[in-house]
């Protein structure tokens, strides 16, 4: 079974890392990222939730990410730079099958 | 596999209207206050909305607009009606709202990838306020969004300063927004419809300390 939340930071990590990436939202509502870095203390736990989200289902791994993207780049270009950049991590490959990989531009500052 | 590249019919576009005056739980008042106090202390709801970010980048442009009024216009607020302010903050409000999910193309049956109509009206918004002499009120993308290659209509309603071209400048608004969409969607823009609502402001130039005209 793949570490996700491991997974997950890796690729925060990753697609921060990609240009024309300028903000990385939470794919979670606030509040339930809120009750699970609560939860995080409780356990003492010091992880923050992670901005890129990641599950495993019946079908295989689904991985989601939400950004905000610089207006000097074109934000189709970068979604689907995004989307090379987690595709090819080295990880996601190991954790195969994948179900589907999600980025969504949720702003174009 | 879970199914192709369609919007969530659930999404926050279909439910943002149980709270019409608020953008991810904090209202415009909020938003303004916020950037009043330079964004300190950090709130991290608002930090973390998306649809916050592009209202106070709006807001943002709209008050660097509005400092360019001429005090005495403001000495008159008593006897004008500032009814057009209230609506364009009313119009970021709606704009800046996720909406719709517009899908983007990529070979990969794994990929899912969107942009969101709040993105886009944001994206509309910010380049139709570069255009000098114009403030834009309202953005609005109509047709079918879900299906690539469908053709959609841009409708934006804009003000402009008094004694301004209005055919020039609502080709020039055209233009510009046009040009910003090009670059960063896949949408096929049929029309930019702009209809120019408000006529209220006069501009101030500091090289003769007069309105103008």
């Amino acid at each position: 079974m793949t570490d996700t939340t491991a997974l997950a930071a890796d690729l925060e990590t990753a697609v921060r890392a990609v240009p024309g990436v300028s903000t990385l939202y939470p794919t979670a509502p606030l509040l339930a990222t809120i009750v699970g870095a609560v939860v995080d203390a409780i356990t003492t736990r010091t992880v923050s939730p992670p901005l890129v989200s990641v599950s495993n289902g019946h079908a295989g791994l689904s991985v989601s990410a939400r950004i905000g993207v610089a207006d000097t780049k074109s934000a189709a270009s970068v979604s689907r730079l995004v989307y090379d950049t987690i595709a090819a991590n080295p990880a996601i490959r190991a954790a195969e099958p994948i179900d589907t990989i999600s980025v969504t531009v949720a702003s174009i500052d | 596999m879970t199914p192709p590249n369609m919007p969530d019919a659930t999404s926050d576009w279909y439910l943002s209207d149980n709270e019409p005056g608020h953008l991810d739980g904090h209202t415009i008042e909020e938003l303004n206050d916020y950037l009043d106090r330079g964004r300190v202390p950090a709130n991290l709801s608002i930090d973390t909305s998306p649809a916050c970010q592009i209202a106070l980048a709006s807001l943002e442009r709209l008050s660097s607009a509005m400092s360019s009024l001429l005090q005495d216009e403001a000495d008159r607020a008593d006897v004008r009606d500032d009814s057009w302010v209230t609506a364009i903050m009313d119009g970021i409000v709606r704009d800046a709202r996720s909406g719709r999910d517009i899908p983007l193309e990529h070979p990969s049956p794994h990929a899912r990838l969107f942009v969101t109509e709040g993105a886009v009206r944001g994206l509309v918004r910010a380049a139709g306020d570069t255009v000098a002499n114009l403030i834009v009120g309202r953005c609005r993308l109509d047709g079918d969004l879900a299906t690539p290659g469908a053709p959609i209509t841009i409708a934006i309603n804009a003000s402009i300063y008094r004694g301004e071209s209005i055919p020039a400048l609502a080709e020039q608004l055209r233009q510009t927004v046009a040009a910003a969409l090009s670059a960063h969607t896949e949408l096929t823009i049929a029309a930019i419809d702009v209809t120019i609502q408000n006529i209220y402001l006069t501009r101030h130039d500091p090289e003769i300390g007069q309105d103008t005209p």
